[in-house]
């Protein structure tokens, strides 16, 4: 008698390894413990384990992904063998094997619990601040120019394998596993995941690579800020039932910037895209200029696309600028060619304290920070720590501010009546207009 | 999840589309006892489940209904309720199995909807201990109605089959239903395990409705038929192979 397709219910509720199941690391020969069972992917399977005393995540791969996947085994040899290209990247360390049963999977370092996916910023469950989200964009784009300047491809950018701690913005980069040389072509047979995959990849017209990546850093970004897919407008709207087919055609033959300055075609509707239409005018033109570019001609010229240096300056450039409101305290972001006015509450703005120097402009408010691009021209914005940090005076003052030298050297300080200062490290100077900051390297005033 | 607060008073929302979800439920004789008990307590704990899906997806505003189906076809819940409010309710056996009738009545209820509101697909969530009861001529009329209605054709469609008296010819109607071949239905022996598998086909139902683009879930369906044999689930107490 012939078997009508059917699943065990076993089958899906199973683990493919037990509590404690030791593991060997390929090389080394060391023993990995499997703990306990985390989540599940379409490739893998992710457990909590220790390896001597550290406490480390394995994936174990599912049969099925092995077989479909042959190149894996040799992809994560060779990424085991780099060194991540930066302390953010959750890289895999060495494969793993069982004792008793085929297959492998490998370990990496444990995430902290402090990050979460980006999932959750997109989903808006958890909402940083714009200047924590400046920062995890920051970090993104720079892991991404670190990974990609040896020449290799992440392939898989996604708001899942990127995680961020909400508070500082500080982000790790996970799901290392499909990375690999750049331009090799087909073999990883992941080809990224939907909605963060280029046109040309959702089209079948080129195997992903680093203008693919490109592509999708961008696509989270938007997302993050806007909180708007940047091909959701109009033409998604239009479909009654969205499906899948729908899906694939509106991010690959038919994709379009649903703030195209030159087709409206796709713009965003209102009581759909209301996200779009609130957050999109909020951001200084810099920031939008690089938005328009990466989804117009970004769309058909990958070459054409924002490189991840771009993406660096560019969020260093909007964390210098972001500016509470006094009315509401929303954050704003301070633009100096035109009168601006809150975009909640409306109110006017005044012109807030800060710092120029340079090449830079930097708001001075609590939380703001002066970081070494700022004081040495030589330098190119990074990820680098502050170097200096706008605290509060007391908590009997709040709105007293000073900028606490967070330098090796003392600053010269010059106050509006002429007097001159010396701060020293850890000593703070006063947020007061027409004061003038002489840095080892620069000379500063606040406005 | 605790994060700082960012100073944007007056959140505002992205895109949102309505997923109707529908747990389309047999309650004839042979699911009386512990069938029924057990379904019922499956049920109410799929739903923390689907909240939390629902929390990752806020593009999906997700309504849920339930069908219950015995030699009548009864809605439990008339409306479909925001799963924000919904509160499951123990159901009763007791008749025939007028599945395809039940099909009829869903499709009733998806022409019904409001031609102007925005949708993902609906999921559809079957769940049988046999085979249905209707002559076979409406049954078949029921199911391509149901294939072929504008929101019916695009559902997610998933099936479970309890116990063991499902049949082959039962199990090929879930084929149908589903009209997949890259999902099958689950078939579930031990009542003991239909909680955490109701949790898991729940939410792969609406995971998959609410991102039909995205494949993932989906494979995770079609994939788990084809691994070994080797299983451990990490809740009962399994020999310990050295």
């Amino acid at each position: 008698m012939i078997s009508v397709p059917r699943l065990a219910a076993e089958n899906l509720l199973r683990a493919h390894l037990k509590p404690g199941a030791r593991l060997l690391t390929e090389i080394s020969n060391e023993t990995v413990i499997a703990e306990r069972y985390l989540a599940e992917g379409t490739q893998g399977e992710i457990y909590l384990a220790t390896l001597g005393g550290r406490q480390v995540v394995v994936k174990w791969y599912k049969p099925g992904w092995i077989k479909l996947d042959s190149g894996l085994r040799a992809r994560l040899a060779a990424t085991s063998r780099r060194d991540p290209p930066s302390s953010r990247f959750l890289w895999p360390e060495e494969i793993v094997v069982s004792p008793d049963r085929a297959g492998f999977g490998y370990y990496m370092p444990y995430r902290e619990p402090r990050f979460c996916d980006f999932d959750f910023v997109i989903s808006q469950q958890i909402k940083p601040s714009q200047r924590a989200l400046a920062n995890a964009g920051l970090q993104t784009a720079e892991g991404y120019l670190r990974l990609h300047a040896p020449g290799l491809c992440y392939i898989d950018v996604s708001a899942g394998n990127i995680a961020l701690d909400p508070h500082s913005g500080d982000v790790r980069i996970c799901d290392c596993d499909n990375v690999d040389v750049n331009g090799r072509g087909m073999l990883a047979k992941i080809m990224g995941t939907d909605g963060f995959m280029a046109p040309e990849i959702v089209q079948g017209q080129a195997y992903p690579n680093r203008q693919s990546d490109l592509w999708s850093l961008a696509v989270l970004l938007f997302w993050a800020f806007v909180k708007n897919h940047p091909l959701s407008g109009r033409l998604e709207y239009d479909c009654s039932v969205l499906t899948k087919a729908d899906q694939y055609r509106l991010w690959g033959a038919d994709a379009r910037f649903i703030f195209d300055p030159n087709d409206a075609s796709n713009a965003p509707v209102a009581g759909y895209n209301d996200a779009a239409l609130t957050y999109w005018p909020i951001y200084p033109e810099f920031v939008r200029q690089l938005f328009t570019r990466a989804f117009t001609v970004g769309i058909r010229d990958p070459q054409q696309r924002v490189y991840e240096n771009e993406w660096v300056e560019a969020m260093a450039q909007l964390r210098d600028c972001v500016s509470a409101c006094p009315g509401c305290a929303a954050e704003n972001f301070y633009d100096d060619t035109q009168p601006q006015r809150c975009w909640s509450c409306g109110q006017p703005l005044a012109p807030p304290r800060r710092l120029v120097l340079p090449g830079a402009t930097i708001v001075l408010e609590e939380g703001a920070a002066l970081y070494p691009h700022h004081l040495d021209p030589t330098r190119i914005a990074d990820s680098s720590a502050a170097i200096a940090r706008v605290v509060r005076h007391s908590d009997d003052h709040p709105e007293v501010l000073g900028l606490e030298n967070g330098t090796g050297a003392p600053w010269h300080v010059t106050l509006p009546d002429g007097e001159h200062r010396t701060v020293n490290p850890g000593e703070c100077v006063r947020v007061y207009p027409r004061v003038q900051i002489t840095f080892a390297t620069a000379t500063a005033d606040i406005l | 999840m605790a994060g700082a607060a960012a100073n944007r008073p007056g959140e505002v929302t992205g895109p949102r589309r309505d997923v109707h979800f529908i747990w389309i439920l047999d309650a004839s004789t042979s699911m009386q006892g512990e069938k029924i008990q057990s379904l019922n307590f499956a049920v109410a704990s799929a739903v923390p489940e689907l909240r939390r899906v629902a929390a990752m997806h806020p593009e999906a505003n997700v309504l849920v209904q339930v069908l219950k189906f015995a030699t009548d076809v009864e809605w439990v819940v008339a409306d479909p309720v925001p799963l924000a409010e919904f509160q499951w309710r123990d159901i009763e056996a007791g008749g025939e199995t007028s599945m395809g009738l039940a099909f009829s009545v869903v499709c009733d209820q998806l022409d019904k909807l409001d031609a102007a509101r925005r949708y993902f697909p609906p999921a559809l969530l079957l769940v049988t201990d046999g085979h249905p009861t209707d002559e076979e001529r409406d049954f078949d009329k029921a199911l391509h109605r149901l294939l072929t209605n504008k929101l019916g054709a695009t559902a997610t469609r998933l099936a479970v089959a309890i116990g063991s008296d499902v049949g082959p010819d039962g199990m090929e109607c879930l084929n149908r239903f589903i009209n997949n071949p890259d999902i099958k239905p689950i078939e579930v022996t031990d009542l003991a395990a239909l909680p955490r598998l109701m949790q898991v086909v729940s939410r792969s139902a609406l995971e998959i409705s609410s991102t039909p683009g995205d494949g993932a879930a989906a494979k995770i369906l079609a994939e788990a038929a084809g691994n070994d044999a080797d299983i451990w689930t990490w809740q009962a107490a399994k020999p310990v192979r050295d």
